[in-house]
């Protein structure tokens, strides 16, 4: 289950979790190598395929402004994976489905502040 | 040589992963803390609360204020302390810092608490910069007026430590009698209000000056033709202690501390810096001494003086070698005639033509004003009728120059294969003159250490090791160039440069100098006069 400021949240259709790495690797003139860390970030990335008007609206609400929020997806594999993150924007809204049904797909990206 | 970290620290520096991290604080408002005590050498924690006490005019920038910690909106630093070309003088460190504006924190006016100060300058700060969380101090300065942008969401601070403070200042005390170089560098740093915690100060090597006038002068020119005349170097350390290291402070001896070796396992690249060839050097220098109390003047003519008139007479000491600096002169007396006696007189007449002397009558000596090679003294006539000074004659004490040193020193190796000076005088000799050299063989020292290191050409390589914040400006290193060394040479580090971001997490750049070991100097009360141990560069 994934919640959204502990609001449970439609299950995306695809759905990645992951660190996003901050470091340097520098080599030595004889090949040698050392890594600077700087920083260790969790992020999420979830899409929505052909969702219907009420729940795009209910999502886009969550993410639209770009503000932070309170991520929780306790079945992870990396275990209950957890964050406070904001999302990349503009949000990755796809074009209409064909056939006029209003139906479209959103990509998130949420990455830990 | 390096500064004292732990063992992790060192081992986190040469580990495969590491976790640089780093801390940058300002004292916006220049507010005190009253939980921090003046930093004391030993005592102050490094990195600490404690601020380095400061006085003159602008008395609280040295001192103990509230640091406000700006990590979290870094975006990047980078701290320069570099030494010229040159084996001596005095060089300051410089910083730039970028923070992220994006939440506007450093808008002028915004933000409740630091928004009245943010575009204000001199605003002390300090760097810090390690591993996981060790951070050693990089950096104590003050700030220039920083430069926000609305739409490019960034500050840059631009910042420089104690030294550029000299740059501008100027000292009470005027000159200085048969005094070591060291002494002075002392008596200046507590006339401005440095306490003497704040600073370290190696004697000096050379023989005591015998006079010097710091009239007209900044500090910071005083303190770069003192290290001129000592070869010796002054610059701020990493936590604000204002360092002078006389010549022989780097021990290139047999028993030389060596405090890392780099060899292309350590390096990530090498540039050869075009050090211009230096071959043909004259010093030259006048010192100058205090003697006893002789005329030091003398009038040419009459000086008139009228009733009831209060008269100022300029005095001008000169000699053969120009204005002669007087450090005391004898008030002049009234004598009815001249005589042998070691004073300073005057003689008064009726009349122009000084003929016809008369008693002292209604002429006074007022003021006596002495500066420098200049005196004024006040006479006053009380009486009714126009009097005339015949004959004065001023007694003092003069610096008079007591040698003339000129020493010249050439490799001819060096100018058979580069020609005279090619890049660093255009094929002249180059000349130094500095009077407060006090002996040929500080003279030849001068010139001698420039030749020794720079009589070839590319004497300093620019490495960048991997990062180590430890390292500092006159550590001691071995380097290996694989490619051409088969045995490590000793190098001496004369410049650092760290940089942190996040495009690039710590990036450190070191100018290694070559530096010849192995030679017994002359070393005062040790070696012997006119022995093998030549004067160290």
């Amino acid at each position: 289950m994934i919640t959204i400021n502990g609001d449970e949240i439609l299950d995306p259709n695809q759905y990645s979790d992951n660190f996003d790495q901050f470091f340097t690797d520098n080599r030595s003139l004889s090949g040698k190598l050392q890594r600077n860390r700087r920083a260790k970030k969790k992020m999420a990335e979830m899409t929505w395929t052909m969702l219907e008007p009420a729940e795009f609206q209910a999502l886009s609400a969550l993410f639209e402004d770009g503000n932070e929020v309170a991520f929780i997806n306790d079945a992870s594999a990396y275990g209950t994976f957890t964050f406070d993150g904001i999302p990349d924007l503009p949000l990755d809204a796809s074009d209409y489905l064909g056939g006029g049904t209003y139906l479209r797909d959103l990509h998130v990206i949420l990455r830990e502040v | 040589m390096s500064q004292a970290v732990t063992p992790a620290f060192e081992a986190a520096a040469v580990a495969s992963v590491n976790d640089p991290t780093y801390g940058v604080m300002i004292g916006w408002g220049k507010e005190y803390d009253d939980t921090a005590t003046f930093f004391t050498i030993g005592t102050s924690e490094i990195g600490g609360p404690d601020f380095i006490k400061g006085s003159g005019a602008d008395v609280t920038f040295f001192d103990k204020y509230k640091m406000i910690p700006e990590n979290e909106n870094l975006n990047s630093f980078s701290i320069s302390r570099m030494s010229s070309l040159i084996p001596y003088g005095v060089f300051s460190a410089q910083a730039e810092i970028e923070f992220d504006n994006i939440s506007k924190r450093y808008m002028p006016g915004y933000d409740p608490d630091i928004g009245d100060f943010v575009n204000k300058n001199r605003r002390p700060l300090k760097i810090s910069a390690g591993f996981s969380g060790e951070n050693i101090p990089q950096f104590v300065g003050f700030s220039d007026r920083p430069k926000a942008g609305l739409m490019s969401q960034k500050m840059q601070v631009h910042a420089y430590d104690v030294m550029d403070y000299f740059s501008n200042k100027e000292t009470t005390l005027t000159y200085f009698e048969d005094v070591l170089a060291s002494e002075v560098i002392e008596a200046i740093l507590l006339d401005l209000g440095f306490s003497a915690d704040q600073f370290s100060i190696e004697v000096s090597l050379q023989r005591r000056i015998g006079f010097l006038v710091t009239t007209g002068m900044k500090v910071s020119q005083i303190f770069q033709r003192l290290c001129e005349a000592e070869q010796a170097v002054m610059f701020a350390d990493e936590t604000g202690i204002i360092r002078f290291w006389n010549r022989l402070h780097i021990p290139l001896t047999e028993t030389v501390s060596v405090t890392r070796s780099y060899s292309y396992d350590q390096l990530q690249d090498i540039e050869w810096r075009d050090t211009p060839i230096i071959n043909y050097m004259i010093v030259r220098a006048l010192p100058r001494a205090v003697a006893a109390y002789q005329p030091v003047w003398v009038s040419s003519g009459s000086i008139e003086i009228q009733a009831g008139e209060v008269l100022r007479v300029p005095v001008q000491f000169k000699d053969d070698d120009g204005d002669l600096p007087v450090t005391s002169i004898m008030d002049p007396v009234y004598i009815s005639a001249r005589d042998d006696a070691n004073r300073s007189w005057y003689t008064v007449s009726l009349d122009q033509s000084g003929e016809h002397l008369e008693g002292e009558g209604d002429i006074t000596v007022t003021d006596v004003d002495l500066l420098g090679s200049t005196a004024f003294i006040e006479f006053t006539n009380s009486g009714a009728s126009i009097r005339y000074i015949a004959q004065m004659e001023i007694h003092g004490t003069p610096a008079k120059v007591y040698d003339r040193i000129e020493v010249e020193v050439k490799d001819q190796v060096s100018i058979d294969a580069y020609g005279i000076n090619p890049e660093s005088n255009s094929g002249e000799p180059i000349v130094i003159e500095n009077n407060w050299i006090q002996d040929s063989s500080t003279a030849r020292s001068l010139a001698q250490a420039q030749i020794d290191l720079y009589g070839d050409p590319d004497q300093q390589l620019v490495g960048k090791p991997f990062a180590d914040p430890s390292l500092q400006y006159g550590d001691v290193v071995e380097l290996t160039v694989d490619d051409v060394d088969l045995t490590p040479r000793y190098a001496v580090v004369v410049g650092t440069e760290l940089k942190m971001s996040l495009s690039k997490v710590i990036e450190q750049t070191a100018v290694f100098e070559y530096r010849d070991i192995g030679i017994s100097y002359f070393t005062i009360g040790v070696s012997e006069i006119g022995g093998p141990d030549p004067i160290a560069p």
